[in-house]
């Protein structure tokens, strides 16, 4: 269901900025406001992180094994997109 | 400045000076502001001709990475799982989680146990939080496409402004629509995995 409202909003700010009628005060302030909303996205993406208490105080090996995961997917993902669709 | 920023969240999270009931309300406030980001770089989008010239070239590029991002992720979880002696089943099934951590834990709790969630959880939570602080790094060495492969299901919300400002604009609707079928595809891609290693 949240997909298809963000995709409702990406399509209603698509058709606003392709009408040319927004005012130079909204289109010359986009990036700030991107930046602005970035910056909002990360501070609660942390605060709801850091809600997981017991998970991030009970680390050790398993968060080892975790962090190599982490790594090999990256990895993996990335290597395999520049082996088939080379570097653009 | 996103570290910190990041860093400071995450230690308010912890202190729990914030009360419950607006805890509550943080998963809303994400998704408030995503919805707001999306009619932003919608705009920022929109008011580019040259972009939408750009655009029917990357609409097939949309539908190869997420097949190649999961397939990566999983041949990813099958090398380390082998070196780091953790069962092939949780291994690929935690990969192929594809760094939307919140899902994965719930399923690989109830496939797995306890254990395997907090495996599924930090593997997938680091994936996301290094995707939104590295991308200009993945840009670079794994190019456009390989950062949106990269970036995995968190392509469609919270990686998308990072990608959309280290690899461009014309990268947006490609990052999007591959998050959307990755994060579609999860709650069966999970168990499948599980099953099938």
């Amino acid at each position: 269901m949240d997909i298809l409202i963000f995709m409702a909003f990406l399509a209603l700010g698509v058709t606003l900025g392709k009408s040319g009628k927004l005012p130079p005060v909204i289109t010359e302030s986009l990036d700030r406001t991107l930046m602005f909303v970035i910056y909002g996205i990360l501070l609660f993406v942390g605060i709801e992180v850091g809600t997981y208490r017991e998970v991030l105080s009970d680390l050790g090996s398993i968060g080892l094994k975790a962090l190599l995961l982490t790594f090999g997917t990256i990895s993996g993902s990335g290597l395999l997109c520049l082996l088939i669709l080379r570097k653009e | 400045m996103p570290v910190i920023l990041l860093c400071i969240g995450i230690l308010i999270g912890i202190s729990g000076a914030i009360p419950p009931e607006f805890l509550q309300g943080t998963d809303q406030l994400i998704k408030a502001l995503v919805i707001l980001l999306c009619f932003v770089i919608g705009m920022d989008m929109g008011k580019d001709q040259k972009l939408w010239d750009n655009i029917r070239t990357m609409g097939k590029r949309a539908f190869i990475i997420p097949v190649i991002s999961l397939v990566g992720s999983i041949l990813g979880g099958i090398t380390v799982g082998l070196i780091a002696d953790i069962p092939l089943a949780i291994s690929t099934a935690a990969s192929v989680g594809s760094g939307y951590y919140s899902l994965t834990t719930v399923l690989l709790k109830q496939l797995a146990g306890p254990e395997a969630a907090t495996i599924g959880f930090i593997s997938n939570l680091v994936r996301e939080l290094l995707v939104m602080m590295a991308m200009p790094f993945f840009v670079r060495y794994f190019g456009r496409n390989g950062a949106v492969s990269i970036a995995g299901a968190t392509a469609m919300d919270t990686s998308l402004p990072f990608i959309v400002r280290s690899a461009g604009k014309q990268m947006a609707i490609a990052a999007f629509v591959s998050g959307v079928l990755i994060t579609v595809a999860m709650p069966a891609l999970i168990p499948l995995c599980y099953r099938l290693f």
